[in-house]
């Protein structure tokens, strides 16, 4: 992916500072109260957040149960996306099956599960791609599934968003949550990595 | 397709309008070959009910 995919996200990043400008020379908004607002609605969104689901639901088979069900009651019992308005559905990689997520519209993902999304992910590349050739785009991420592993490309084209449950590494059986949380990835959570 | 619950259409609501239908979404799973013609893999879309139509085969 290179800088010449973000050539058309130049254009909206100088309509936006306009916007901004006009409201802070009009007594709108100020920069400050700008930054807080932001602060504000990213404030624990972490990547550390999904890989907490993550372990929880490896360890515990019952949370899993609950995850696979029904994402967003099940990260709320661990604090997270309360209030959030939208769905969060949870889509599991087994022996068989990948999943990897986009949102082909825009840069739609569980932010505060996964942290501000990576500028790839909002790319025109990886957006067009990945839904046409997801074998080819994930090897170049350094993934090379076997032939017959089925991969399953979910686009976040309405109010559901998607979070990837991975495989559990091998050879982890005596580690314990914290240590398993420490080895999720973002990169695994959208679905462009094992691990 | 799965149900993946109800949500106002957002080609209404994204245009300021405090009139938009609130419809059932469906995620809908396409095999890469119908949507491309190749690929072996799959491709869900969660679709709001109005892009959906009837399939003139089930109509019976």
């Amino acid at each position: 992916m290179t800088s010449a995919d973000h050539h058309p996200d130049t254009l909206i990043a100088r309509r936006v500072r306009r916007l901004e400008t006009l409201l802070e020379e009009k007594g709108v908004l100020s920069g400050a109260q700008l930054d807080e607002i932001i602060d504000a609605s990213l404030s624990g969104a972490s990547p550390a957040n999904g890989a907490r689901v993550v372990a929880r639901a490896w360890t515990d088979p019952a949370y899993k149960s609950r995850l696979l069900a029904d994402g967003t009651a099940a990260v709320r019992e661990l604090g997270f996306m309360e209030g959030g308005f939208q769905r969060l559905r949870v889509v599991e990689n087994t022996d068989e099956t990948h999943n990897v997520i986009v949102c082909t519209l825009c840069s739609c993902y569980p932010l505060r599960l996964l942290g501000p999304s990576p500028s790839w992910y909002k790319s025109e590349a990886y957006r067009s791609r990945v839904v046409r050739e997801p074998r080819a785009v994930l090897a170049e991420f350094g993934l090379n599934l076997p032939d017959d592993t089925e991969i399953t490309v979910w686009d976040s084209s309405a109010e559901t968003r998607y979070m990837v449950l991975p495989r559990r590494p091998a050879d982890t059986d005596s580690m314990s949550e914290a240590e398993l949380t420490g080895l999720v990835t973002r990169n695994a959570l959208i679905g462009t990595a094992e691990l | 397709m799965e149900p993946e619950g109800h949500a106002e259409l957002a080609d209404i609501s994204a245009q300021g309008r405090g009139d938009a239908p609130v419809e059932q979404i469906y995620a809908v799973r396409f095999a890469a070959r119908d949507l491309w013609g190749e690929g072996d893999h799959h491709v869900v879309l969660d679709l709001w009910e109005s892009y959906l139509e009837a399939d003139a085969d089930d109509e019976r």
